[in-house]
């Protein structure tokens, strides 16, 4: 040591010792940190905070621009956590916001899940939902995220063939096209509908779940997926990653998405309870009751049918009906003696099956049509008669016997009741009345003073005398005037003289003597004479002589007049108190020659022509 | 599921042929209208061969000469690579190679095959068939034809038992 080295000893030996010290406290400080950062923490731990917030902070922030995916990594399984708890408590939010929206509802399925999210002690929008979102997860496949190659896979049992590692490849690259296309780098492609289905992408640090659902999933379901993804990359982690050739050393990795599990979620959806048996009874008894309803409806039609039928009938009217429906019927019905039978038409209107009884209390009704069947039965109305019903009479018209006319007369608004009945055009029929007299004069016309019948008009004689003689036998001067009847006179006449050219008195050959049947002609004559005479007619005799082809024209002629005379001198003589003037002779005109008969003959003629 | 599924890409200029290998291999799930729109299109197949059977899922990566950053991202997770040349343009035989490379740096030791395609069209080919044989010494070579099906399930059965071998 030479001086210089004694003198830095001298002037620096205080110095190097504290030195020292300070270089072992600095090698001390490693160890004593934790110690006294503890103790910090302990005694001062606000400014303790406050000094390490800022270095803490810078710290983070660079390693996360350095190992970004180890920090995903390391944070995904506490975050997502957080995030599905966020996220939960929104929808328990949205679930209340429901609940006031489905509280207001009062349908008969609304108080039914009110009544079960009473007895099950949740909100009512907890069990609306449940009963709302039918779903099944048809296929639910785990993609590694960078290849896209399916790690696991679960399909729902009984579907058409999907290509799965086709559709996952697909979906990686159609979500790396998205997320390079329109997501700026950062978007992922995380929902989408396919047809019915609707495909939910769950994107992982490792692998994404991808799962094809059918129906209207809950929100519960997206968590329940995410945490399984979350359990898989917990239970793997960064060997998710690794090449096809590794993954096959990755134990239970195929059974990641295990069946149970899927089952459970598809199982979540069916747990719904049926309601099934509760529709079916509730439609059978529906349809019940409607079928019940209808059949007594259309019974009711039936009896009303029936009902009205009756109350349509001339003389019957329905006072009470009593029935069991499509089994028996009975009535209290009021019913004219005349009126049709009611079971035959009740039974016609009604199944065979259907017990049909009737009780009926007798009635004379006053409806016209029963009115007039009893008329027709009492006075034996002739089936020409026409009838007609007005609003308030029963009108009749046509022609009658003189009897059946007088029987409407008399009583024909006691038979009829209480119906106007109008009897106006009624006629009685004279001509069949009094046909028995012979033909209808042609001149005899009928007309009506508005009580009797008058017959007018020029008549043969002796059917004058028959219809007085009917008329008194038969009484029937009140109804029938045949005052205004006269005689044909003419007709008469001529009458009288065909009666009495029938009655020639005939000669032996190149006679004029001994006629025979002069007694007969001679009868006859003073039998037309008396009657004649005894109303008023003055006739005379006129003496016709025939004779027949044979012999001489002149011989002839003789012959008629000789026999002309010889039958009016046997007339006068038999007949007596006539004037000679009464008695003429004539040749036989012509209508009268040609009868060329041995013969003579009488006709009458007017003294006093009319 | 016997064992995890191998994917494949194929990869190739334009108009070489892929999509049409691909069609004459398996049972097409999805539309070519992938191909315009998300620039791939995924099938599945499964391929027997030597070492037993293997699913492939064949990724067919819309035709370019170059892989942009969404291809790119279609390549993660490839274990094999079927690189597609039409036979009648030499220059598409580049753009495979060129593509293998691009991949080869993206992938982990992918397994490759290179595809010649359109030997039905043999009388119009550009390639040499010494550049074939210079090619065949680092990359197993197969021609194909798309339209007849010659050599496509050969190259395929190669693939997989090759992927199986790593494995």
């Amino acid at each position: 040591m030479n001086d210089l080295d004694r003198l830095k000893g001298l002037l620096l030996e205080g110095e190097r010792e504290r030195l020292d010290s300070l270089e072992q406290g600095r090698a001390k400080l490693a160890e004593d940190l934790p110690g006294l950062i503890g103790q910090a923490q302990r005694d001062r731990p606000t400014e303790l905070a406050a000094a390490l917030a800022h270095p803490v902070a810078e710290a983070l922030g660079g390693a996360v621009q350095a190992r970004k995916q180890q920090l995903v990594d390391a944070l995904f399984p506490v975050i997502m956590p957080a995030i599905r708890r966020s996220i939960a408590e929104y929808l328990r939010a949205v679930s209340q916001d429901l609940n006031q929206i489905f509280e207001s509802s009062l349908t008969w399925r609304g108080l039914k899940w009110r009544l079960e999210a009473r007895r099950l002690g949740v909100s009512y929008a907890a069990v609306a939902l449940r009963h709302s979102l039918l779903y099944q997860v048809d296929h639910l496949i785990l993609i590694q995220r960078e290849s896209g190659l399916i790690l696991d896979r679960e399909s729902v049992v009984g579907l058409p063939d999907l290509d799965a590692d086709a559709v996952a490849g697909m979906l990686t690259a159609i979500g790396d096209f998205v997320r390079d296309s329109v997501g700026a780098g950062e978007g992922e492609l995380s929902s989408a509908t396919v047809g019915e289905h609707l495909l939910w992408v769950l994107g992982g640090p490792r692998a994404n779940l991808a799962a094809l659902i059918r129906g209207v999933p809950p929100e519960s379901l997206k968590q329940e997926l995410i945490r399984r993804l979350e359990r898989v990359h917990a239970q793997y982690g960064d060997q998710l990653g690794v090449g096809p050739e590794e993954l096959g050393s990755l134990p239970g990795l195929k059974d990641a998405l295990t069946p149970s599990d899927l089952k459970a979620i598809r199982a979540d959806a069916q747990v719904e309870p049926s309601l099934r048996p509760v529709l079916l009874a509730t439609a059978a008894i529906t349809l019940l009751v409607v079928t019940a309803g209808v059949a007594i409806w259309q019974w009711q039609q039936r009896v009303a049918t029936v009902v009205a039928a009756l109350d349509r009938t001339p003389g019957i009217e329905v006072t009470n009906v009593a029935s069991w429906a499509w089994w028996s019927i009975n009535l209290q019905v009021l019913r004219d003696p005349l009126a049709p039978a009611v079971v035959p038409q009740i039974q016609a209107l009604l199944p065979d099956h259907v017990a049909v009884s009737v009780r009926e209390q007798p009635i004379v009704s006053a409806e016209p049509a029963i009115v007039l069947e009893r008329l027709r039965r009492r006075l034996d109305l002739p089936e020409t008669l026409t009838t007609r019903v007005t609003a308030d009479r029963l009108v009749l018209s046509g022609k009658v016997s003189p009897e059946t006319w007088f029987a409407l007369q008399v009583r024909g608004a006691d038979l009829a009741g209480g119906v106007s009945l109008d009897v106006s055009g009624v006629e009685a029929d004279w001509g069949s009345a009094l046909a028995s007299l012979g033909a209808w004069p042609k001149g005899v016309e009928i007309s009506s003073d508005g009580i009797r019948s008058i017959l007018s008009g020029p008549a043969p004689l002796n059917w004058i005398e028959g219809a007085r003689s009917l008329q008194g036998r038969e009484g029937w001067s009140a109804w029938l005037d045949l005052s205004q009847l006269v005689i044909d006179r003419p007709g008469e006449l001529a009458r009288v003289n065909a009666a009495l050219l029938g009655k020639a008195v005939l000669f032996e050959q190149g006679e004029a003597g001994d006629g025979a049947g002069l007694e007969t002609l001679s009868d006859e004559l003073q039998g037309a004479l008396r009657q004649l005479e005894a109303h008023g007619f003055r006739v005379r005799v006129r003496c016709l002589g025939l004779s027949d082809p044979s012999g001489a024209e002149t011989d002839n002629r003789r012959l008629e007049r000789e026999r002309a005379e010889w039958l009016c001198r046997g007339l006068s003589a038999r007949m007596g108190n006539r004037p000679e003037s009464f008695w003429h002779l004539v040749e036989a005109p012509a209508d009268l020659a040609t009868l060329r008969q041995r013969a003579a003959i009488v006709q009458l003629e007017w003294i006093d022509p009319p | 599921m016997s064992e995890f599924a191998r994917k494949i890409c194929l990869l190739g200029d334009f108009g070489v042929g892929k999509t049409s290998l691909v069609a004459r291999y398996v049972r097409n799930t999805f539309s070519e209208k992938y191909l315009t729109t998300v620039g791939v299109k995924v099938d599945s197949k499964e391929v027997a061969h030597q070492g037993g059977v293997s699913k492939l899922v064949i990724w067919d990566i819309a035709g370019k000469s170059a892989l942009d950053h969404l291809n790119q991202t279609y390549l993660r997770g490839a274990s094999g690579l079927m690189l597609v040349a039409d036979g009648t343009r030499e220059p598409t035989l580049r753009s495979a190679l060129y593509l293998m490379m691009q991949a080869k740096s993206l992938l982990q030791d992918p397994a490759c095959v290179v595809l010649v395609n359109k030997i039905d069209l043999i009388d119009r080919w550009e390639i040499l068939p010494s550049t074939l044989n210079e090619l065949r010494k680092t990359v197993p070579v197969f021609e194909t034809s798309a339209f007849s099906g010659d050599g496509v399930e050969a190259a395929f059965e190669h693939l997989a038992a090759e992927l199986r071998r790593q494995s």
